[in-house]
């Protein structure tokens, strides 16, 4: 007696394993794309505004294999993370930021601190990255979800 | 118009606008970037920023390749039944215009992820909604052999 047993699909099934780490990858990369674009997009939102060049200065560059906000203003740093309690900071040395004819006043001071000439009040800082990142991440889940339905439905899936 | 080969980027924007204009509303409050002007009070919402779309080549068969492609749209409201209003019509007026997105060369246009953000910017909440579409278009690619 002889006992046949056939495997139906194999190929199928043989070419999805071939296909799914590409296209994972794939799907993967450009949800990190999706979701970095969302908290630039957030993160600009959320900066403090004044000459706007702050939020002029956050974006994403991508390699082959990694996806990175940056963030080139020289006072973003501070804006994000602190710099101590409410202070003075002589114009001169913000000048090259802010531009040679724009003059300060009695519009620069935060309360409690009183106007004093030449000098620009450093304020509290105000986070802008890191809540952008926890609204992104929120929906983070869910795109990496529909990225791997999708990687799953190209491979052959 | 018709997408082709040369102009993929900036007919697939061209027809994307070219349909949402015509929508209810949107008519005046469509750019392609974040506006020049100051958006810091109430009077400037509602915005809609169409974005570049983003595309990738994949094989389709020896002689033709893939533009798999996303359009991103953001929508910048100070409500949130409003936002989500917008969206409606957004989604609603691509699905029904797929037809002449199909006649222009793109196919499979279909609705990929919508995102949700709300900042508050000086006195106001301002809402975003980003609706993400997704497209295919087939060119005839270069011989090399």
């Amino acid at each position: 007696m002889v006992i046949v047993v056939h495997v139906k699909g194999l190929n199928r099934a043989h070419k999805l394993f071939a296909q799914l780490p590409k296209t994972l990858n794939q799907e993967i990369m450009k949800k990190s794309v999706e979701f970095m674009g969302f908290v630039k997009k957030s993160a600009k939102l959320r900066a403090p505004r004044f000459t706007g060049y702050l939020a002029s200065s956050i974006f994403i560059t991508k390699t082959k294999n990694q996806v990175t906000l940056k963030v080139t203003a020289p006072y973003a740093a501070a804006q994000e993370m602190g710099a101590g309690l409410p202070h003075y900071v002589s114009v001169r040395k913000l000048m090259p930021w802010f531009g040679a004819s724009r003059t300060m006043g009695a519009g620069m001071m935060a309360p409690g601190l009183s106007p004093k000439k030449g000098m620009v009040v450093v304020r509290r800082y105000k986070p802008f990255i890191k809540p952008a990142l926890e609204a992104g991440l929120a929906n983070l889940p869910n795109m990496l979800i529909n990225g791997t339905k999708k990687a799953i439905r190209r491979a052959g899936g | 118009m018709t997408v082709s080969k040369a102009t993929v980027v900036a007919n697939i924007y061209k027809e994307f606008y070219d349909i949402l204009v015509t929508a209810t509303g949107f008519t005046t409050i469509i750019y392609p970037a974040w506006p020049e002007f100051d958006v810091d009070s109430k009077s400037n919402y509602p915005l809609i920023i169409l974005g570049s779309p983003d595309i990738s080549w994949d094989e389709f068969t020896i002689t033709k390749k893939w533009v798999n492609g996303t359009i991103g749209i953001d929508i910048y409201t100070t409500a949130a039944n409003t936002c989500d209003q917008y969206a409606d019509r957004t989604i609603d007026k691509v699905e029904t215009e797929r037809d002449t997105l199909r006649t222009a060369g793109l196919s499979f246009v279909s609705l990929d992820s919508t995102t949700k953000d709300s900042v508050d910017r000086g006195k106001i909440r301002v809402h975003i909604k980003t609706i993400t579409f997704s497209f295919k278009f087939i060119f005839t690619k270069t011989r090399t052999w």
